[in-house]
Formats: structure tokens, sequence, C-alpha cells
């Protein structure tokens, strides 16, 4: 069964926001709406500092909690692990933002739906691959089949024992290397 | 029908560049009239001047143009079979957005020309107007109906970006001081004219009902 | 205005805007498209898809692009995949800036400045008609000589603007290079006779970069190339009084004093000397001058450079033994503009001091090394079709008050003066923001404002276009057609911007076309009988490939230069490694590599100010552009860097806003308290605080650094000095 998800590594990130550009132009976004946010992360104190950019965007949980609260089941999850919105389901309600502890959904103006990154999901098929991780200039996302043990991500996961960012917070797929 | 999108097309050439010969065009304006809607008053030649080159010229100071894609989202194709949608495109504040590819198409379907001026504006309220009249010529109802509900709806966004642009002037000094009273005057009346517009649409659309 | 011919027609109360005669049947028929019938009839259509490539212009790294139209507009954009400097991604700014086509912030006509400051449009057939006049008058009164040019190179604009700058006889023709890294090329090429060089990351043990930080003047190549290094476990240091965004890759921040790179170099220097860990084969065999330059270096022990760097003796003395012991496989990193492009009175001596501590470790040419690689370029086309300009006779203005300068980019500064003492009466700036970016703006306005003509070719209103005569407007990159650009390194290629849509303005044109109209009207349009696709055509030809074949790839690898790992040709007049160099004697300062200090020491409660990049900005060019813009606002990154300790003592929190003030200038902006950064240091960085009421999102939007900065030129170089300011800042109540 294919599964898809992505690892982004925080360690090769070096905050340069071409994978949020990218996917507002191939998803039609306005230029404030984004599905690709940043945190930036400072530890220590001078001279004896970290730091760090963590991009943060939809998890694809597998046991999405948007999806459970959608009243019209507008957000739901295909048969390869994409979570999507059908846009002509959606009321814009809003409790899938509430319910999102990631805070990733965001609101379309042109359409009111309430919208997230969809993998850059097109004609049955996630983007091959996804926007953010064909640009990302220091290969820091790498995305693929989760169900594959010889796939890239599997490796790589297995390699730096990368995590979902907040624990088992939901079944996220998106694994981080910190 | 035809009257009153006389009257609408009269007011959306006002944001044409006019020149000197300006006083002509409210001239027509107000022979248009209908329905006891007023028609605006010529603004003095400095006013008419600086509405024209700072806000109605792309690229110029205070330029807030009339151009539908300018206040529309830039493309909204949803492709796609039935495993969710797809949008393509950029977003707000871009020129030849979907309105202005649209508009293009319907040109060629009715052998209409775009005058070099509006290469980058085929969806500019002039041009816009103008069609919904050639419409109302022509007896098409139904047509005059959709363009005003397809294209004309934005006209609150475009007031909107002219108070914007009326308020942030102070906060940002101009390379000419004098010219600011002017250019006050110039996006006040540019509220105006898209007030009238606005009424007139509204008139319009109401006799179509 | 273009508009009356169209509408002089009829009664101009029944004015026609579009032309010809509608049908009438198609007026008439009902169910007419609807713009959501319209939209689902496409959708199926799935549209006409198509790609095109071109070169980036978000930065002068011009990284390869595919873009993917749809219907004819833009879509996406990716890096293209073979080209040495994208591999397949792009930067923020490549998506940004490629949507710079339908942005509403263009200029779309040529503009004419009114006395009163104003500006008018005016035809293209005017504005050449009049800016011939004024070059002909010129040219009478003051001779070619007088007339100047600055540009930021490109690949059209490089050729043209130089073609018709010498076919007017003048040799005025300046890059931005002064006030980006005119001292460090100046300074290598001085010591190695190459103005560049490259790290061999692949294989290297261990690099120190001086201020360069590629997480923020992002090349993709140089990105990938570094993770890849910190992957295999190189050490990679960063010596830099902020930790920059590379900090993600680093295994040492060492944090310095702005402006005393050298000292620490010098430090390390001394250590390899005293402690006889250099490669003594290499300085016996390929260098002249190591005798007077180890006499010297032995005053700069760890500990002088301490007192001057502020490194600790220690930190130094360690560093520069895992140099040794990595060397050859290691190098100072050459930088680019940084720390020591053209920041600072040392700024050609720290570029001579890299050098020679690479030479010291023996690294020039080897495998983890500095490496000098080639360039290709175009061969002689044919004189006939493409005649040949004859050299000016008169020196280039400013070559001989710098002759350390490098000669291929001289520094624009010269520009700036001879305004001031009337030498220079003419001056045109293509693809170049001078006014706000290469030094004290209002020094530059000053300057210009005494110039007789001055024109600007832009695609927006910048401060330069703001103080011009006259501007002409540029269409966008993506709209064009340029002249092939040469890649150079241990692989050459040549690539080529194609236009991938059509002219969104159609007064607007590319540059080719705006010099052919410049130089016919200036008289010397003989010199411009050819077209550019001709010419692109001839250029490729003597280079074994054809226009059709690189357009139709977008990018062409060209013959093997056969790269090959050893000690270089040092193509100085000595043909060797130079420690001390005869030129820079004759220039006045001292020929030995040296100390020298930097002009500004700030004082008790004053800070210094240093500058940077940000991975979504390119200088002072992008900021108005919208989706650059949302991020910028969105992430408030327009703020002053303040170390926390510096912070708490002024009793200032993160956000609030601060008055900076030098000697030149004072402004308000919000503060980043933040621990990566030395305390007595500020931050700014350098893409904002533009005043051109044309560019609204960006006029008013956080601080210019540049206006803080005093105008100085580098002795003997002509490089802005962009960071010699001691700056004070204290905390807004409201």
């Amino acid at each position: 069964m294919t599964r898809y998800g992505m690892l982004i590594n925080t360690k090769k990130c070096v905050g340069c926001y071409a994978c949020r550009i990218a996917c507002q132009m191939v998803n039609g976004l306005d230029h404030e709406e984004a599905f690709i946010k940043f945190d930036e992360v400072e530890q220590g104190a001078y001279p004896n500092v970290y730091a760090e950019v963590v991009p943060v965007q939809c998890m694809h949980c597998e046991d999405a909690p948007c999806e459970a609260v959608c009243p019209t089941h507008a957000t739901y999850t295909t048969d390869s692990g994409v979570v999507l919105v059908d846009e002509g389901k959606c009321i814009g309600c809003k409790y899938c933002m509430a319910a999102c502890p990631y805070g990733v959904r965001v609101q379309i103006e042109k359409t009111g739906v309430i919208e997230k990154c969809r993998f850059c999901w097109y004609e049955g098929q996630p983007g091959n691959p996804p926007r953010c991780v064909n640009t990302c200039v220091s290969g820091a996302r790498i995305f693929g089949d989760l169900d594959d043990p010889e796939s890239e991500i599997c490796q790589e996961i297995a390699r730096t024992n990368a995590q979902p960012l907040a624990s088992d917070l939901t079944a996220a797929k998106i694994y981080y290397v910190r | 029908m035809q009257k009153r999108a006389n009257y609408v097309r009269a007011l959306g050439a006002l944001f044409a560049l006019w020149g000197a010969d300006y006083p002509a065009a409210y001239e027509g304006a107000q022979a248009a009239a209908v329905d006891g809607l007023a028609a605006p008053a010529p603004p003095s030649a400095a006013v008419r001047r600086r509405l024209e080159d700072e806000v109605l010229t792309l690229g110029a100071l205070a330029a807030t143009l009339p151009v539908e894609s300018l206040y529309k989202p830039w493309a909204s194709m949803s492709g796609g079979d039935g495993d969710g949608p797809a949008q393509f495109g950029a977003a707000r504040n871009l020129l030849l957005g979907d309105s202005a590819q649209h508009m293009r198409a319907l040109y060629d379907g009715l052998e209409l020309e775009v005058p070099p001026a509006y290469e980058a504006m085929p969806d500019h309220v002039a041009l816009l107007t103008e069609v919904a009249c050639l419409y109302a010529e022509a007896g098409n109802g139904e047509a005059v109906r959709a363009l005003l509900a397809d294209h004309l709806d934005w006209l609150g966004a475009y007031e909107d970006a002219l108070a914007t642009r009326l308020a942030t002037l102070g906060a940002r000094p101009l390379p000419v001081a004098q010219h600011h009273d002017e250019l006050t005057a110039a996006l006040a009346h540019g509220r105006e004219l898209t007030g009238a517009l606005t009424r007139a649409i509204h008139n319009l659309s109401q006799s179509l009902r | 205005m273009q508009e009356k011919e169209a509408l002089m027609r009829c009664n101009p109360t029944r004015r026609t805007f579009l032309k010809g005669t509608a049908a009438t049947a198609a007026l008439a028929a009902v169910g007419t498209c609807s713009v959501a019938t319209w939209q689902a009839e496409r959708a199926e259509a799935a549209g006409a898809k198509t790609q095109g490539a071109s070169l980036c212009n978000g930065c002068s790294s011009k990284c390869g692009l595919v873009a993917t139209t749809l219907d004819g507009r833009l879509w996406t954009v990716e890096g293209m995949e073979e080209h040495p400097y994208s591999k397949g991604t792009l930067c923020g700014r490549g998506h940004g800036t490629a949507q710079w086509a339908y942005s509403d912030g263009r200029l779309t006509q040529p503009m004419k400045r009114a006395e009163d400051g104003s500006f008018a449009p005016i035809s293209w057939d005017d504005a050449f008609a009049e800016i011939g006049a004024k070059v002909q008058e010129i040219l009478a009164e003051a001779g070619p000589e007088a007339l100047a040019i600055v540009q930021d190179p490109r690949p059209s604009g490089k050729y043209y603007s130089k073609r018709f700058m010498n076919a007017l006889g003048s040799a005025n023709v300046y890059t931005h290079a002064a006030a980006c890294n005119l001292s460090k090329e100046s300074g290598i090429q001085e010591a190695t006779g190459a103005s560049n060089y490259s790290v061999d990351f692949p294989n290297t043990k261990m690099v120190v970069f001086i201020g360069r930080s590629y997480g923020d003047g992002i090349r993709p190549s140089s990105v990938k190339s570094l993770a890849g290094a910190a992957d295999k476990g190189a050490r990679v240091v960063i010596v830099d009084p902020r930790l920059n965004n590379t900090g993600i890759f680093a295994t040492d921040w060492v944090p310095i004093k702005p402006g005393t790179d050298i000292a620490l170099l010098l430090g390390i220097a001394n250590v390899l000397v005293t402690n006889d860990l250099y490669d003594h084969e290499f300085i016996e065999q390929f260098t002249v001058g190591f005798p007077e330059f180890a006499a010297q270096v032995a005053e700069y022990t760890p500990a002088w450079a301490e007192g001057i760097c502020d490194v600790p003796a220690d930190t130094i003395v360690e560093l520069a033994e895992a140099l040794a012991a990595a060397a050859p496989a290691c190098a100072i990193e050459p930088s680019w503009r940084a720390a020591f492009g053209c920041a600072y009175q040392n700024s050609f001596e720290t570029a001579r001091a890299v050098c020679a501590v690479n030479a010291l470790l023996g690294c020039w040419g080897q495998k983890g090394g500095a490496l000098i690689t080639s360039s290709p370029k175009a061969g002689d086309v044919d004189p006939v079709k493409f005649p040949k300009v004859p050299e000016p006779a008169v020196k280039r203005v400013g070559d001989a008050e710098f002759p350390l300068a490098l000669s291929g980019t001289g520094t624009n500064l010269a520009v700036l003066n001879g305004c001031n003492d009337g030498t220079v009466q003419g001056v045109f700036f293509y693809n170049s923001n001078a006014v706000q970016g290469y030094a004290q703006p209002a020094k530059w306005r000053e300057a210009l404002a005494k110039a007789k003509l001055v024109v600007t070719i832009d695609v927006q209103m910048s401060e330069t276009a703001l103080v011009s005569d006259y501007v002409l407007p540029e269409c966008t990159v993506l709209e064009r057609m340029e002249l092939p650009e040469f890649i150079g390194g241990k692989k050459h290629y040549v690539a080529l911007r194609t236009p991938v849509i059509d002219r969104v303005h159609p007064e607007t044109k590319p540059c080719d076309e705006i010099f052919v109209g410049l130089a016919e009207a200036c008289g010397v349009g003989q010199y411009f009988p050819f077209t550019i696709e001709e010419l692109a055509d001839a250029q490729l030809a003597t280079v074994g490939t054809s226009l059709d074949a690189v357009r139709e790839a977008g990018i062409v690898e060209l013959a093997d230069p056969g790269f090959e790992f050893g000690t270089p040709t040092f193509k100085t007049p000595t043909e060797k490694f130079q420690f001390t160099s005869a030129k820079v004697a004759e220039a006045g300062l001292n020929p030995v590599i040296g100390y020298v200090p930097r002009l500004v020491e700030p004082a008790a409660g004053e800070f210094s100010l240093i500058g940077g990049k940000q991975g979504i900005h390119s200088h002072t060019m992008t900021l108005n552009l919208e989706a650059l813009n949302a991020i910028s606002r969105e992430y408030q990154l327009e703020r002053l860097w303040m170390a926390a300790s510096d912070a708490a003592e002024l009793g200032i929190a993160d956000g609030d806003t601060v008055e900076l003030s030098s000697s030149e200038a004072s402004g308000r902006v919000a503060v980043k308290v933040t621990e990566r950064l030395k305390p007595g240091v500020l931050f700014l960085p350098t893409h904002y605080g533009s005043t051109s009421p044309y560019l609204t999102r960006a006029q008013g939007f956080g601080l210019n650094m540049m206006d803080f900065i005093p105008l100085h030129l580098e002795p003997a170089v002509g490089s802005t000095m962009s960071q010699e300011v001691a700056v004070t800042v204290r905390k807004v109540e409201d």
C-alpha cells in the first residue's frame, strides 16, 4: 500500500523561503496566503548559540483531526494517505482550523475554502515531487512512500532517526531531522 | 436597456485618457444620464490632468488602474478528475489575469481589436463598459447581465484601492509637494466617478431583471 | 499621448476604444460564454502548457530556470537541472522575480523628468532624439571622456553598454563592483593573477568563511556543495560577528570584531610560519616575497591579533594548527561582498591576506583546496557584419587615481567624483541602482544633479531612476532574449535567456533594442548593424554550437577545459604567487602583505554596523516585488539585530522601536534581540528603506544601510568602504 510522507531535515534548512513561494505559485495562492510557515529557533547564549529554521506545513496525519471534525466531509484522505479538501463541500466553518494542532489550515480569500498543503495533488497523484521538495536549494526535503523500505525517504528516516515534529500528538507523516 | 447601457458606457469612458478633450467626455456623460442619476461634473484641468497622469497611467506615481485583473484572483482554473481540485496561477495585483484572458476570448469572438494602449489591460473598465453597451445595442439582455455579473462586480474593491491610496498619500513624501493637493482632489474625484458608475451599473442590472 | 490618435476619430461623445466592426450576429447571440463556462471549458482542454528556458535575474548568479506557462501566462518556474548554479532548484528570488512581468510596480513607458522633479511619459522616438541631442552637445563641448555608463553585468547589458560607450569614444564603462567585490577581486588578482577562485568542497576537510554566507546570499549550487561537505564531516568555520544563516552547516562560529578579519588571518599566518607548519615546497617553488612577508608576519602574534580582533589567541592557534593538519585539503573561502568585498579601508589587503594563508597551506590548486579555474568566451566574429569598435583614445576616468582597481570593472565612484568636478557630464545606468546602494545616496544625488544628462534603464522607478532626466523601461527577463552567457569552472557551459512569455507592456523594450536606439540617436548606429539573434548565433558558432541548439536545450556544455588538480599557473607579472607586489608599491601602499587597520573605531557608547543579505532579496532591487515583500512583512525581516546583552543594558526588548543614528542619517526601525550577534555590533539587512514613492510597498519600509554610511573611497582601489561607520542607537519611547 502506498503511504505518502515527507522528510524535512532542519539541519540543512537555510531559511530561504523558496518552498513557500514555489508552493504559492503552483497553488494559486495570494501573496499573504501560505501553506508553509516557518518557526525560528534560537537556543543558548552568546557565543554558544544554536539557531535553526523549522518549516511547518500540513502533516497529512493518518488520524487527521481536521478530517474528524469536518461536518461535511470536505476534508478527506486518499488511499495513498494524502489529506485533501473537496472545495465543493467546504462550508468555511473553520472547525478544521481549530482542530489542527499545527495551525496550518489556511482560509483562501477568493473561495472561502479552508485549504492546506496537498502534496501538490493533481490528477490522482501527488507532485513528483511536490514543488517544495523540487525547489529546496539545500536538499533538505525528501518525499516518498513510507511503505516502501527501499525508498529514499524510508532509508533517510532510519539513518537519521527522524521523528514527527510533536512526538505522537497526531500520527503525522512529516518526519523531521532535528 | 440601451439608454442605461449608454450611460454606463459614457461613465466608463471617463476612466480613459482624454487629455485636453476631457470636457467633451463629461458632456457626453451628462447627455447620457438617465433615470434621474446625476453625472459627475468635470473637475478643473489641473485635477483632471493629475488623475490621468498619476492615477490612470500604469507605472505612474499613484497608479490605481480600473483594471479588473488587479482586483480579482489572477487565475482560478479548477482542474482535476474527481480526486480533488487543482488550482493554478499566481496572486492578486497582477495584470493579465483570468478576467483579461476571458475578455480577449470575447473580443476574438466579437471580432474586436484591443488598441495597443490597452495591450496589458483588455479588462480596463472603459473597454468593459463599451462591450456592455455593444451587447445592449444588439438587444442581447442576457449577455449584458452576464457581463455585469462576471466583469463589472469589482468596483467596490477599486474604490477601496483609491481610498487607500488617498489615505497613504500623506504618509509618503512625493517628489513635488505642490502636486499633493491636486492629487488628493484627483483621487477623490476618481472615487466620485467610481460611485457614479456603480450606481449606473446597478440601475442597468435592475432593469434587466 | 498615444490615446489621442485613437480617440480623435469621430464624435467624441460616442468614442470607441475597441477597434473593428463587431460581428452583429455574435453580439446578439444568446448563451454567450460566461466566465465560469469559459474557465470550465479551459480546464477540460487542460490549457496549452508550454515550457521555456531562461536565466533568472534575481541576482548575478543567473541560475538556469525552466518556466512553465499555461495559456501563455506564467504558471511556475523551477531550476534547470543541467545548469551548474541551480542544479534543478531555485531560491526564493527565482520564484519571486519570475512574477515581475505581471507586477503593478513596473515602468510601462519611457519617462522624462520635469524641472520640478515630476515625471511625464514621453515616446521612445522623442526620448532617443532628445538624449541623442544632449549626448552630441556633451561630445562637442567636453569630448567622449565626459560620458560614462554604470552597469551590473548581465549577458546583453555588459556587451551592449560597453559597445555603446566605446563607440562614442569613451572608455568610461564601470560595473557595480565598487559596492560589491572590488577590493576582494583586486586583492586576489594582485596575489594570484586570477580575480577569483573557488573551494573544492567535494574533497575539502576544512573551510573557513570570512563573512560570506551561502545561506543568505544564495546560489543553490553553493549551498548544496557546502551541505555535501558538512555531511562528509568537513570542519566548517564561520568567522562573522553574526551567526548567519549558513550557521546550520557550521562546526565553529568565531565571532569577530567587524573589520578586523585581517588581524585574524595574519595571526594564523604567524602561527603557520613561526611553528613551521607551512608548505615549504609550494613557498619555495611558486612564490615571490616570502622572506619579506615572513619577517613582517613575525610581529602578528596570536596575542597581537586577539587585541585587535577580539578572537582569543588560543582559538587563533587552534585554527591555524587544524588548517595545517587538514592541508592541502582546506582553504580560506574567497567570499564575495560580505566582509571584505568593499567594506573597509583594509579590504583589499584582507583579500591578499586570505590568499597568503592559502599559500602557506599549500592549497592552491589542490584537492579540497583553493581552485583557480578557467572561463570560456566567444571567439572573434566576422568584423564586417560586426564592426570592430576602435579603442577609446583617453583612459577611463578614475584609473589613474585607483590603479589597483580591477581593470574589468573599474570603480563607479569615479563617476560620482567626476560629476562633482565636471569631468563627467553624462551618465547612463543599466541594471544598476547606484544611488541607493553604491555609496551615500545624498552624495550620489548631489553629484548627479550637476550632470547635464542622466539616463537610467530599469524595470521600475528606482532611486536612481528618480534622479534621472530620462527613464527608459526595459521589459522583464522572461519577456526577452539576451546574448549567450558563458559559464566557467571545472566544466564550461553556455546558456541563453529566451522569451518565455509575450511582452506584457508594448512600450517596454529589451536592452539590446534600447542601446541600438540610443546608438542611432547618438550618431554611432553604424556599429550596431546586426540583430541580437545574428550576434548570438555568430558568438555561439565560435564555440562550436549554434543559436538553435542553445535555444532548444537552454544550456549546452562546451569543450572540456581539461581541468586538473595541481599548482595553477599564476598569471602575475612575476608568474608566481605574490607575497609582495610591485604594483601595490607603485600605488603608494605597503607592497608586502601585512596589517592595515580599519578606518573607523567606534568610541565608547557607539556600535559597529554591519550589513548582510537575506535569501529572498537582492540588494535594493526586489523589495517592491509582491511575493517577496509579503514575506518580509510577515516575518519582520527589516529589523535591526542587536545582541541580547546590549539590549538588556539599554533597556530594549525584542520588537521595540529604536532610533539608529550616524553622522549621516537617523532612522527608526524595530529591533530583533538575539544571541546570534557579537555585543557591540548591530546588523542591518541591506535591502530596505526605499525612498521611491513609485515603489509603494518598499518606500519607507525599514532602513537603507547606505543612508548611514559616510562617503569614503578605499585608497588606490576606490571601493565604497560600506561599513566604515560608527552608530548610536536609542530606544524610542512612544
